[in-house]
């Protein structure tokens, strides 16, 4: 399928979309679906020669027709298949998603706790009953990235999360997405909308799992917005089928003195383009990015974060530690954007990869624009392999050379599932880390 | 306002001293570009038919190509048909010695601050002096000849060592490289050429100073430098030009060869005209420079300091072809005013236990952008490669920006590749400390600059790293609020 081939596709899956929704079609947000597949239209899927995507080539995704899966009956079944396929379970009331649909029936949605307001977004667009600033995101974002703009042409399915004020919330909120190789090959365009207002705080753990073989083209948004002083931590646990694509996009805006912290752990899908975008804009905002990527087989995991710190005092730390084995391919792009009179901005942004074999590779772009003078920005980028002296340590105490391999390899990627803020998560993902790394050491 | 921010504005207010007009009478063809005007400079520079279907042949890839937009500068559309291709002084027959050398354009060196008698005879420099397209004078060539080196202007390399050129010409920058070599390579006038032979090391640094003088005329020099097995030449390329309104585009391509064991350092000074404090004129720079590190265990070294043109696209790269080769790049790059610099390097390691090393140190003043853009590409057959790369930039006064924009590509798991940046300014504590000890303000920055910068300075021959840091004061000392 050529690419105008592909545009079609979607114009007319648009099409019987935009009749399925009866009502809804008449909705605020329906005129900012029909501009953003106008978009869509125009751009397509982008190719190597756009310069954010020239690393990723989404030929194979246009290779195959998705169409949209038929919503599953709710069955428990499901919820206990998404279970046994978690990488980790946070002890945290869960949202079940399957194949891209939304299942009320078997979310835990009696067990929210006060302060959280959980919305099923289908009924929030239809019944224009989400925040206005919200909508306005959605309507602004979907210019940026062409996935964003398919996205948002048919964003109906998802959830928006609101966290009240001053309301602070020990549990995380579980978002679950399992996709089905029966239902395959489908689309999803889930949608996570997420406003955590002035003084709140909380966690939100978002994780995909796929079954194994399955065919799904997943492309996920997520519109962020944190309030003054408000903190969330979001983790994102990403382990889809290997023969998924799974595009993620965050838009995240941060309000004065608040507090972003993402922490992504990427282990599935065959191609993977995960993007964050982050302002910072109120003084005194602070974000941390910190990410982890261990590819196997034949996977293509491509990374690209864009912080922007707008106004001045705003502070950013980043770190994405990629472990390259078999013939697997990573790309890391880190933007830090400094705008003119965002005085004393504190910025620092490292890329450490570690390639396992001869056949993996990395292309990696930390870059930094800065517009103001008085500022402290760095940048480090790394690529290497395991040190001989520290295999040669392990080696000479007896442990062979697998296994030395591992652990080494294991203690790089782990350092950042250590700063993961929610310690639930942290022995789940340590254990399928330390897995997937033994599987590429006994080859 | 403090003295500081005094001190700032009125250094960088500075007017570019090197702002005068020779008249000397040119000889320039009518503006345009066609392949008529192609077969009319070949036929100028009576060049064998090779060359000019060479030529042509790279004019009719560039009329297919676009140009290109990626680099982080802005400025107006070029009219390509509006530049004048070629444009020499008029002199009736080649000058054999420097006597014979107009005495105007020797005032105009004069004047620039390099005399060449005074080069020929104390600095041991021998001048390959371009003034606007074609070569007038070269010094020092029988000493050179001695040894068997030739040092000469690019139509003189056609004419008396047309083989050499044939097998070199295009071969690190091919006419289908990019949009403005190929415009190079269809249109280039003049440039140097020098060929080191095996085993011959050059005794003296050999120089090129560039300038360009008639009015809307484009310089396109082409370069071409081969070390030969074991050679070992270093170059200096050293650039002033006189006020203009019109922004004038130069577009050159240099091209190194190094063979098995040999040895290239080339060094550049560019300090062209910047245009005024509103961005008004200026050169327009666009450069491709390339080495090729054919042999084994061969060596390429970049030197540069960037100081003018209001628009500077330059990379000098390395292509790491032999194993165990190496490649640098040694890079200040100041901007001041409106200039924009988007600037940095290309190394490409293709042979086994190559390395590499990047070190550019940019300095922003004014509203000027200054852009390092480096690519470090590790090739599946590149085992053990090694490179560093550092980029720091520097930014005074808070209407600037500084960018960096790193491609690291890895396809070898036995490289390894660092790469670090910082971005800062200098500190009013630092500035505190100086003046605490009776240092000016201005005293104070100019030193921090020039230790800022050092780690490049100290790679410059002598000659150079004086003029370097000349320049380098006359950009920016004091630039700091």
């Amino acid at each position: 399928m050529n690419r105008e081939e592909s545009i079609q596709t979607y114009q007319e899956q648009f099409a019987a979309f935009e009749a399925s929704l009866n009502g809804g079609a008449q909705s605020a947000f329906h005129a900012v679906r029909r501009d953003a597949l106008q978009r869509f239209a125009e751009q397509g899927f982008p190719t190597l020669r756009d310069e954010d995507w020239r690393y990723t080539n989404f030929n194979p995704l246009t290779g195959t027709t998705f169409t949209p899966a038929e919503r599953p009956e709710a069955d428990a079944a499901l919820r206990v298949t998404a279970e046994a396929l978690a990488t980790a379970m946070p002890n945290a009331p869960t949202l079940l998603f399957v194949d891209g649909y939304f299942m009320q029936g078997l979310s835990d949605l009696a067990q929210i706790p006060e302060g959280i307001e959980v919305r099923d977004l289908a009924s929030a667009l239809d019944d224009n009953a989400l925040p206005l600033e919200s909508a306005a995101t959605a309507a602004a974002t979907f210019r940026h990235n062409p996935f964003t703009a398919l996205n948002t042409a048919f964003t109906r399915q998802g959830v928006s999360v609101t966290v009240r004020r001053n309301a602070v919330i020990e549990q995380p909120l579980h978002l679950l997405f399992l996709s089905r190789a029966a239902a395959g090959p489908f689309v999803a365009h889930p949608r996570i909308v997420i406003d955590v207002q002035e003084n709140a705080q909380c966690g939100i753990v978002e994780q995909y799992v796929g079954e194994a073989g399955a065919v799904y083209f997943n492309n996920v948004v997520s519109d962020i917005r944190l309030g003054e002083n408000a903190v969330l931590h979001h983790v994102v646990m990403q382990d889809e089928s290997t023969a998924a694509y799974h595009v993620g996009a965050n838009y995240v805006s941060v309000a004065r003195a608040g507090n972003y912290g993402n922490h992504y752990i990427g282990l599935g899908s065959s191609i993977l383009r995960n993007g964050i975008h982050g302002v910072l804009s109120g003084e005194g905002a602070h974000c941390t990015m910190n990410g982890t990527f261990v590819p196997g087989g034949t996977q293509h995991m491509d990374h690209f974060t864009v912080i922007d710190h707008a106004v001045a005092h705003c502070t950013s730390h980043e770190q994405y530690k990629g472990v390259l084995a078999d013939e697997t391919r990573g790309v890391f792009t880190g933007k830090i954007i400094v705008r003119p009179d965002a005085q004393k901005t504190d910025a620092k942004q490292s890329n450490n990869n570690l390639l396992l074999s001869e056949t993996a590779q990395i292309d990696t772009r930390p870059q930094l624009e800065i517009f103001a003078d008085d500022v402290k920005c760095t940048h480090g980028a790394t690529v290497g392999r395991i040190n001989d002296d520290q295999l040669f340590y392990l080696l000479s105490r007896g442990i062979d050379r697998a296994q030395a391999g591992n652990i080494l390899s294991f203690a790089f990627a782990s350092d950042i599932v250590s700063r993961i803020p929610i310690a639930s998560l942290r022995d789940g993902i340590n254990d399928r880390l330390y897995r997937r790394l033994e599987e590429s050491w006994k080859k | 306002m403090s003295t500081d921010a005094q001190d700032l504005e009125k250094l960088t207010g500075q007017e570019y001293k090197y702002g005068f007009v020779t008249d000397i009478e040119s000889d320039t063809v009518p503006k345009g570009l066609s392949e008529d005007v192609i077969r009319m400079i070949s036929a100028k520079k009576e060049e064998p038919e090779w060359l000019l279907e060479w030529r042509l042949k790279a004019y009719r890839m560039w009329l297919k190509m676009v140009e290109p937009h990626w680099a982080n500068v802005e400025y107006p559309a070029i009219d390509y048909q509006d530049i004048s291709y070629y444009s020499a002084p008029k002199q009736k027959a080649a000058p054999k010695s420097l006597d014979e050398v107009d005495p105007e354009l020797l005032a105009t060196y004069e004047k620039l601050g390099i005399p060449l008698r005074e080069q020929e005879m104390l600095a041991g420099v021998a001048v390959d002096a371009v003034f606007d397209s074609v070569s007038v004078a070269t010094t020092f060539k029988d000493k050179l000849k001695d040894l068997g080196i030739v040092f000469c202007s690019f139509s003189e390399a056609v004419r008396e060592h047309p083989e050499l050129v044939q097998r070199f010409l295009g071969s690190v920058v091919p006419q289908g490289d990019n949009f403005y070599a190929a415009l190079n390579s269809a249109v280039f006038t003049d440039g140097s050429f020098v060929y080191v032979p095996k085993g011959v090391r050059c005794p003296m640094e050999l120089s090129t100073y560039f300038r360009i003088n008639s009015l809307g005329t484009g310089q396109f020099e082409r370069t071409l430098i081969v070390a030969d097995e074991g050679a070992y030449v270093s170059y200096l390329e050293g650039c002033t030009a006189p006020v203009r309104d019109e922004n004038q585009l130069h577009a050159a391509v240099v091209e190194l060869v190094a063979l098995d064991n040999a040895e290239i350092k080339y060094s550049t000074v560019q300090n062209w005209y910047p245009g005024d404090k509103d961005g008004k004129g200026g050169i327009y720079n666009f450069v491709t420079k390339r080495g090729k590190c054919a042999g084994v265990r061969s060596k390429i070294s970049w030197t540069q300091v960037e100081t003018g043109s209001s628009i500077t696209w330059k990379y000098p790269s390395c292509i790491l072809q032999g194993d165990h080769s190496v490649g640098e790049f040694y890079s200040v790059a100041v901007t001041n005013n409106r200039q924009q610099a988007d600037t940095g390097t290309k190394m490409i390691h293709i042979g086994k236990n190559t390395s590499s090393t990047i070190v550019s140190k940019g300095i922003s003043a004014g509203h000027s952008q200054n852009t390092y853009r480096g690519q470090v590409k590790i090739m599946k057959g590149a085992d053990g490669a090694r490179n560093f790369s550092q980029c720091d930039s520097m930014l005074m006064g808070d209407k600037c920006g500084a960018h960096t924009f790193p491609y690291i590509e890895n396809r070898n798991s036995s490289a390894q590749l660092e790469h670090e940046a910082t971005t800062s300014k200098i500190g009013e504590d630092q500035i505190f400390y100086c003046n605490q000890r009776g240092i000016s303000s201005e005293d104070a920055v100019n030193m921090i600059v020039n230790g800022f910068c050092k780690e490049v300075f100290r790679e410059l021959p002598m000659e150079f790293a004086v003029e370097a840091q000349k320049l380098l004061g006359i950009s920016l000392e004091g630039s700091v609020g």
